[in-house]
């Protein structure tokens, strides 16, 4: 064995290569599980705003933003204004009959909705990967 | 020594290469185990012209093996992937080459090439799949590739210790670049 190691005239540095080449090939998943997790902590979540079936705006919902506003007007001088605040939102006033959606309040879960049914005014929250969505139901 | 024994010499080695390259095509790979893993025996070849000729002629020799396997028994895409291996693996070969023989040996040096070829065919094969999950395979993949690296060094240690004419080319090689791989 000990003839075996000299005749093959191994020097210092290729055990070290080796053990790199090693290493070195466990780092697509090292690289893999640390993108997934970076991923998993930014979850991507939208708000769409659709008026009479159409999507007319989307919001990105995310965590920390600064709050601001969005005011919907159309034509006929209906008005709703739309407030972000982090990742939740809500119609913060509406000049509309009933008011249902300004008491709706904040909608921040995948699925929920915020109706203005005079102004045929819908707000809905998505998740890209549709987290939020096992809420238990009984 | 003259042109002629240089290129007689180059083209016994890219058919030796060639033949090498054939036989292991034939050889199944374990599917279930590692897919896609090959031993690489024609980067015995690779080696040994690093080792007994310049850079421009060994590079040449490697594209003459890899064309020549490919005529002779593949298709584009088995091409597509020995091609993308053996040229990551040569110019590994080539840099782990350069540290010089007081640091590393002729081992070292295959079990780079050995490794580089096995990231050379994912990389391939992450490029047709259009994902790089297939990257997830490396470590199956680089383990037999160091292992097999490994004993081809070996082998090529032996083959230059005894095999006359590959001697007398690495002699007069190194006499060129004045490092001495002999100890």
């Amino acid at each position: 064995m000990k003839e075996f190691i000299k005749n093959s005239r191994l020097k210092p540095w290729d055990g070290v290569i080796v053990l790199v080449l090693i290493v070195s090939s466990f780092l697509p998943i090292i690289l893999f599980s640390m993108q997934e997790t970076a991923e998993s902590a930014v979850v991507e979540k939208r708000a769409i705003l659709r008026v009479d079936g159409e999507e007319i705006k989307t919001f990105d919902l995310i965590e920390g933003q600064k709050t601001f506003t969005y005011l919907y007007e159309d034509e006929d001088g209906d008005s709703n204004l739309i407030e972000i605040q982090g990742d939740r939102i809500r119609i913060k006033e509406a000049d509309c009959g009933d008011q249902i959606c300004v008491r709706r309040g904040w909608a921040s879960k995948n699925g929920e909705t915020i109706v203005c049914l005079p102004h045929k005014l819908v707000i809905e929250i998505q998740t890209a990967d549709g987290s939020d969505m096992d809420d238990l139901i009984y | 020594m003259s042109r002629l024994r240089r290129i007689i010499f180059i083209a016994l080695l890219v058919a030796q290469g060639v033949i090498i390259g054939l036989i292991e095509n034939m050889i199944p790979y374990p599917f279930a185990f590692a897919p896609g893993a090959k031993l690489g025996l024609a980067n015995l070849i690779t080696i040994i012209a690093l080792f007994t000729m310049p850079k421009r002629e060994s590079f040449m020799l490697l594209w003459m093996r890899l064309i020549l396997t490919t005529l002779l028994g593949g298709s584009i895409s088995t091409f597509l992937y020995s091609m993308s291996g053996a040229l990551l693996s040569y110019g590994g070969m080539l840099l782990v080459k350069q540290l010089g023989p007081k640091r590393v040996s002729i081992i070292g040096i295959s079990a780079t090439g050995g490794f580089m070829h096995n990231v050379g065919q994912l990389v391939t094969a992450s490029w047709i799949a259009q994902s790089w999950t297939v990257m997830l395979y490396l470590p199956i993949l680089s383990f037999l590739g160091i292992l097999s690296g490994i004993a081809i060094g070996i082998s090529a240690n032996y083959l230059l210790q005894r095999v006359d004419t590959l001697r007398r080319f690495q002699t007069e090689y190194e006499e060129q670049t004045h490092v001495s791989w002999k100890t």
